[in-house]
């Protein structure tokens, strides 16, 4: 029998596609109840899926395009600038001594490298966004209707307000200390529209999911009902559920 | 009263997830469409659509993806809307995927919409391309700006046509699921090439700076962002575009309404409790 | 020898890259390619350490029985995946793809998205308002929580607005106050990584 016939048979049929993505997604929703081994043969499934899809696709995209190919290349034609590549391999080869505690040393000259091309090429580009930054607090008040003012205002003067309380070297007394906490409260409303917009962002994560388990309702069913009927006889005949204490819940 | 407010103070995690679930997954559920509220676009995502409005037929969009399937219920929607209408004004599509598991997610995504009738004229190589990954991270600019674009991504086909470099592509959108971004919007003020970014939620409120100096021309942020620009498009061109995220609008307004009675709870419970312990 | 020749490496490359900011030319385009070229043979041999290391994980709790079971459900999760890309290809509609699609998205999407129940039972224990400052925090959220729903305009019409000014005034200023804190910063970082006066991504 042709093997990706059979392949195609256990992969690609209706069943799989429609119970395993349901079948997925409530064994990792077991986690909300309490830690189960569902839920860890579950992550377990997950890690190793997402590992061997990561290696063969580094394959394909990474090592077999611009290793295996150009070493090919390299035999059947040297070029002196070759020698440039090979140079670079041996110096990225050095990262492996990460693993060993008494030749760890050797990883440092690949380290060292990334890192300081790293910090020169950045270190122009963070100057060039802190004076695009600057610059544009340098605008008129006046932007033309209320609103617009009233917000330009207040970014110049938060802005200002908020680096005062960052200013270290003179306590925060007197002016600098009321200027101080008016910049504390600007960075509070900062991180109040911050987590308003991560409660959406995490809520959509979810409704995504939702919307799989309502596109197969009966998958879904029959998923939920067989799990929880799991947690049942589970928790109860195997593992004792411990009350949880209010500081050992998760928040 | 007592009773009440000390089985709120110890009130089981598991019944607030349990509230959660339930005011996320009723609406969604068929019947309940009379909950779906029509979304108003905002200036920042209108500014992304009004930059794809103004190209020609056969200019370029760069099309970055960096997200995988974590954030695919917030900015796979907005892929699919943005690709659409890239589709009908016939502007050129270059897809890079800088995470590998992307990769199949958008190849996945990009047949689904190709597969209608609406769009089953579109040729990979002509309209569009999936340029795939090249293992160089965020410094695809520093190296590739004045580069060969066909000989950096090792692709073929008509497509590439008047594109010679990244500078010949006339609009680039980022979909950032992380702080991956950031160095394309550092880089913007020395390559100075036009830039709009999609990102979730939880990354708004940090781009917003970016958007005030120019240094991104717009910005769609998370599901709403993503539902925003599915109405745009959908009014343009009087046809159904909507997507998931205009869909999970509902489930997303009482699924906030019942966070609102949470907190408003929380703090009633504690400033009660306060008032009792004196 | 251990630390200095790597730093002198950094910092030679880096007043390389500094320059070529400032002289426009010094690295021609093809000599750019020189590190790009590099970085992607980086990019070969950071796959092979990752291989090495995850394949070392395993080894060892598969051998000192450190959970055992779920190392080897893991092996073989990834020895499948590793089967079917190589018998079937990795295009879209083979087994592969397949497996992506309904085992990996479902598994890592869902995985995130209990973040939105953690949320939620984050926001019933710990959002109160002690004091003014997290006051304002809880006043700010709720607004800008309800702008950004659709019923938040159905409510009162100037919600939207609100929020807009919010997004764009002081959370702006907030951000832009830590941009700045962030840049000077990185900068200082950059700076010390340069002169090798910072030596924590270096080993002993």
């Amino acid at each position: 029998m042709d093997l990706k016939a059979v392949l195609d048979n256990i992969f690609l049929n209706d069943i799989f596609v429609t119970w395993i993505p349901v079948l997925a997604t409530i064994m990792i929703m077991s986690f909300l109840y309490r830690d189960n081994p569902l839920y860890k043969i579950g992550e377990n499934i997950f890690i190793g899926v997402s590992l061997g899809y990561g290696w063969i696709l580094s394959w394909e995209y990474i090592i077999h395009p611009f290793f295996i190919m150009p070493v090919n290349d390299m035999f059947v034609e040297f070029h002196f600038w070759d020698i440039t590549n090979i140079l670079w391999f041996l110096l990225a080869l050095t990262m492996f001594f990460r693993f060993s505690r008494k030749k760890a040393w050797v990883a440092n000259y690949y380290f060292g490298f990334m890192f300081g091309y790293m910090a020169g090429y950045y270190i122009p580009i963070a100057i060039q966004n802190i004076l695009r930054q600057s610059t544009d607090l340098m605008k008129p008040m006046n932007q033309g209707s209320f609103f617009e003012s009233s917000k330009w205002i207040v970014i110049i003067f938060g802005t200002f307000a908020a680096l005062m309380y960052f200013f270290f070297s003179k306590p925060h007394k007197g002016v600098l200390g009321k200027v101080a906490r008016v910049g504390i409260v600007v960075m509070m409303i900062f991180f109040g529209a911050a987590f308003g917009s991560t409660v959406m962002g995490r809520v959509s994560l979810f409704i995504d999911r939702a919307l799989l388990l309502v596109d197969f309702p009966m998958q879904s069913l029959v998923c939920t009902v067989a799990i929880i009927i799991y947690l049942i006889i589970y928790f109860k005949f195997f593992k004792k559920e411990e009350k949880i204490a209010d500081d050992e819940s998760f928040v | 009263m007592k009773k009440i407010l000390e089985k709120l103070k110890k009130i089981d995690r598991r019944i607030i997830y349990l509230v959660v679930f339930l005011s996320i997954i009723i609406p969604i559920l068929p019947g309940f469409d009379f909950l779906i509220f029509p979304v108003a676009p905002t200036k920042e995502t209108k500014a992304i659509f009004d930059e794809i409005e103004i190209l020609n037929e056969g200019d370029a969009v760069f099309i970055d993806w960096a997200f995988d399937p974590s954030s695919k219920a917030e900015l796979l929607p907005m892929f699919e809307a943005f690709f659409k209408h890239c589709m009908k004004k016939k502007v050129k599509v270059f897809i890079y995927y800088a995470t590998i598991n992307g990769i199949n997610l958008g190849k996945e995504s990009v047949k689904k919409i190709t597969a209608t009738e609406e769009f089953s004229w579109c040729r990979e190589g002509i309209h569009y391309i999936n340029m795939e990954y090249v293992p160089i991270a965020a410094d695809i600019r520093i190296f590739n700006m004045d580069v060969d674009f066909k000989g950096t991504y090792k692709k073929e086909g008509k497509i590439f046509e008047g594109v010679e470099t990244l500078r010949d592509i006339d609009y680039m959108i980022g979909l950032s699921g992380s702080a991956y971004h950031f160095t394309h919007v550092d880089m913007q003020i020395r390559f100075n090439y036009k830039f709009g970014i999609a990102v979730t939620g939880v990354m708004g409120p940090d781009f917003v700076p970016y958007l005030q100096t120019g240094q991104l021309t717009g910005m769609a942020n998370g599901l709403r962002g993503a539902a925003e620009y599915e109405r745009l498009v959908s009014d343009k061109y009087e046809k159904n575009y909507y997507g998931s995220a205009t869909k999970g609008m509902s489930s997303l307004t009482f699924s906030h309404l019942v966070i609102f009675g949470f907190v408003i709870v929380g703090n009633i419970v504690y400033y009660m409790d306060k008032r009792k312990r004196g | 020898m251990k630390k200095e020749i790597p730093i002198l490496l950094g910092l030679i490359t880096g007043i390389l890259w500094y320059g070529e900011f400032f002289i426009a030319g010094m690295f021609q385009e093809n000599q750019k390619l020189f590190f790009s070229n590099g970085f992607k043979i980086a990019g070969v041999v950071g796959v092979a350490v990752g291989v090495y290391s995850v394949a070392r994980q395993n080894y060892y709790k598969i051998k000192y029985n450190n959970e055992r079971y779920y190392a080897i459900l893991r092996v073989s999760m990834i020895f499948l995946m590793i089967f079917l890309g190589i018998a079937s290809g990795t295009s879209s509609g083979t087994p592969f793809s397949s497996m992506f699609m309904n085992v990996y998205v479902p598994f890592q999407a869902t995985v995130f998205s209990l973040l939105a129940f953690y949320i939620a039972s984050a926001a019933y224990r710990s959002f109160k308002a002690k004091s003014v400052e997290s006051a304002v925090l809880l006043i700010a959220s709720i607004i800008v929580m309800l702008s950004k729903i659709p019923l938040g305009g159905e409510i009162c019409s100037q919600i939207p607005v609100v929020g807009e000014w919010i997004m764009d005034s002081p959370s702006s200023a907030g951000k832009r106050a830590i941009i700045f804190g962030g840049y000077l910063g990185s900068i200082t970082m950059m700076i010390r990584i340069f002169f090798g006066l910072e030596r924590s991504h270096l080993s002993e």
